[in-house]
């Protein structure tokens, strides 16, 4: 008896330690890389697979280079960005329920992404920029209905704002989308959430710039973690409370609008992901921001193998699967959090 | 002695009200001294306290330290110099004791956070005077009333501030931990130096451990003296109570014998 309590403490403390998570979400993302290498329209044979990956000539390096590879990494980056962009603003509203798709941020991204499209349909470059104004404009009107002439931010209070203003702008996608049907792509491809077609044109913007969301995450932690104090007690340690979270706005509006290019409207993963990882390792955004992105980029990734595969050659929408696991997990955080 | 902390012509709003909470308070706090703020519910301590913190701009009037407005002066420069405790200061889930210690050494912190071998020897320090070493690695939020109580000012202590601001630190405690608390407090006085303002609601607490308490009433200040200035008097038209606050040994008791007028609105 007494070996069997020995055993399950240290394998208690063994799952409270970073490391631990940080080596078995690597391991899930490079594992789910390499199943999605190999399966597809055509599948690989395991004994293949690094000879079709690395040997120019092998007559699957083609697909595997320029279609299955840079889908792996666009889903694996879409997730990152996601899982900080939902970390940050639970950070920012002291709550386990905030997420860029709840709050209406991806909506916003999206919608100035499709009014883009239909306005400017040649000028694919502007994309990312007016999501990520989109986005900026979702979370400043959130802020502004949440935060009224008392001056405070109410957990519940955003949470319902941001849903009010995801409803508005959705319906706006809809419009956009039913009236310019000949530009804009499909309203459920776009709103459910899809990697198909995800290329290295994709990856080469959407990888610097979840970088530089994520490392400016990473930079801030110590700030983060004063956040995540009350208001009086941040201030009075020296934190500049509104400012620090006026960025970590900005960062999450830019990582979610980041995502939305890419991928449509992909949504909790924001939510799905930081809250197991709080569960395991606690509240230290010095773990939560890396291993948020790591179990993001796995997750996606997995998600989207799941997608490709689980009905080919039909291809399911990435969203509706992740909305499938992030729907009930939102409903489990709700009992488990509300009185 | 010299006054550290100076409030000038002070009028106080919560945003988005319309009412003054306090309204032109005079007040000075001297170098290295333990002021109490008393009053009934409602008459403006906790906010003026917030005021000195540089929490609450105040609408009209200003608080000086050591002669310069502190809304002048840079949020870090004032947090290394004034800390302060809320009423009912909240922590996230799963945090341990010494991680909100650290959480005291943010204004300390050098370019991009970079963490010194002074701040690692304040954190220890902190620890050791509130007698927290043996719980450093346990989760805030599983500790007692008491030992969460000692970590707040553990954090507090570690800013290494020289005037702490403490918003009622006894409250929901039990009797042996809220004087355990005071005593903690006149120790850290006597031995860093620190000066002391804080609100508090026994007066029979009050009287032992300030220098000077400082009466409010009704959003302005009633009286500002040592402790002996709570007198019957006062009690009966600050607090509309019929009672006396007697010394016997050093400790104060605080005996009532009936409310002075039950109908009258204080």
């Amino acid at each position: 008896m007494r070996t069997v309590a020995r055993i399950r403490l240290r394998a208690a403390a063994v799952a409270r330690w970073p490391g631990f998570w940080a080596a078995f979400l690597l391991f899930l993302l490079l594992a789910t890389t390499l199943v999605a290498l190999r399966f597809g329209a055509v599948s690989i044979p395991t004994d293949q697979l690094a000879d079709a990956l690395f040997d120019v000539d092998h007559p699957m390096h083609a697909v595997l280079v320029q279609v299955r590879l840079p889908r792996v990494v666009a889903g694996a980056l879409v997730g990152a960005a996601l899982a900080i962009a939902g970390l940050l603003l639970q950070t920012v509203v002291r709550n386990p329920l905030a997420d860029p798709g709840l709050l209406g941020i991806n909506a916003g991204a999206g919608l100035a992404a499709l009014a883009a499209l239909v306005i400017w349909p040649d000028v694919a470059v502007l994309l990312p920029l007016f999501s990520f104004l989109g986005a900026l404009g979702a979370v400043v009107i959130i802020l502004l209905a949440a935060w009224g002439p008392r001056r405070r931010l109410g957990p519940l209070k955003l949470i319902l704002s941001g849903v009010a203003v995801q409803s508005v702008l959705f319906a706006a996608i809809a419009l956009v989308t039913f009236l310019y049907a000949d530009r804009a792509p499909a309203f459920v491809s776009f709103t459910v959430g899809s990697l198909n077609g995800a290329g290295w044109s994709d990856v080469r913007w959407l990888a610097p710039l979840a970088l530089v969301g994520a490392v400016f995450a990473f930079s801030a932690r110590r700030s983060f973690d004063l956040l995540l104090l009350d208001d009086a007690t941040a201030a009075g340690v020296g934190l500049g409370v509104q400012r620090t979270r006026l960025l970590a706005c900005g960062c999450a509006a830019l990582l979610a609008s980041v995502a939305v290019s890419a991928a449509g409207l992909v949504g909790f993963v924001g939510l799905v992901v930081p809250n197991a990882v709080r569960l395991a390792t606690g509240p230290h955004h010095r773990t939560l921001v890396p291993l948020s992105a790591i179990g993001g980029a796995a997750l996606v990734a997995l998600a989207d193998l799941a997608a490709r595969t689980v009905a080919a050659p039909l291809e399911l929408p990435v969203g509706a699967l992740l909305a499938l696991i992030g729907g009930p997990y939102f409903l489990f955080i709700l009992w488990r959090q509300l009185p | 002695m010299t006054s550290i902390l100076r409030v000038e012509n002070l009028h106080l709003r919560h945003p988005g009200t319309d009412r003054d909470v306090v309204r032109d308070l005079q007040l000075e706090v001297a170098a290295g001294e333990i002021l109490c703020l008393v009053g009934p519910n409602g008459s403006g301590k906790s906010t003026s306290l917030a005021a000195l913190a540089r929490e609450l701009r105040p609408r009209h009037g200003r608080v000086l330290l050591d002669g310069e407005d502190v809304w002048r002066i840079p949020r870090q420069r004032f947090a290394r110099r004034v800390a302060r405790l809320p009423q009912e200061p909240q922590c996230p889930e799963g945090l341990t004791v010494e991680q909100l210690v650290m959480a005291g050494r943010h204004a300390h912190l050098g370019l991009f956070g970079a963490w010194r071998t002074s701040d690692a020897n304040a954190v220890h320090e902190a620890l050791v005077a509130m007698d927290l070493l043996e719980l450093r690695h346990r989760a805030v939020d599983t500790l007692s009333g008491g030992e969460r109580r000692r970590a707040w000012i553990a954090m507090v202590l570690c800013q290494e501030a020289e005037v702490l601001l403490l918003d009622e630190p006894t409250a929901g405690l039990d009797i042996r931990h809220e004087w355990e608390v005071l005593d903690l407090l006149s120790r850290i006085r006597r031995d860093r130096g620190v000066t002391l303002v804080l609100v508090l609601h026994q007066l029979d607490q009050a009287a032992k451990l300030a220098d000077r308490v400082a009466i409010f009433h009704r959003g302005r200040l009633y009286r500002a003296g040592d402790p002996s200035c709570l007198d019957d008097e006062t009690l009966r038209d600050v607090f509309g109570v019929d009672a006396s606050l007697t010394e016997d040994g050093g400790f104060h008791q605080l005996t009532i014998r009936a409310p002075a007028d039950p109908n009258r609105h204080l």
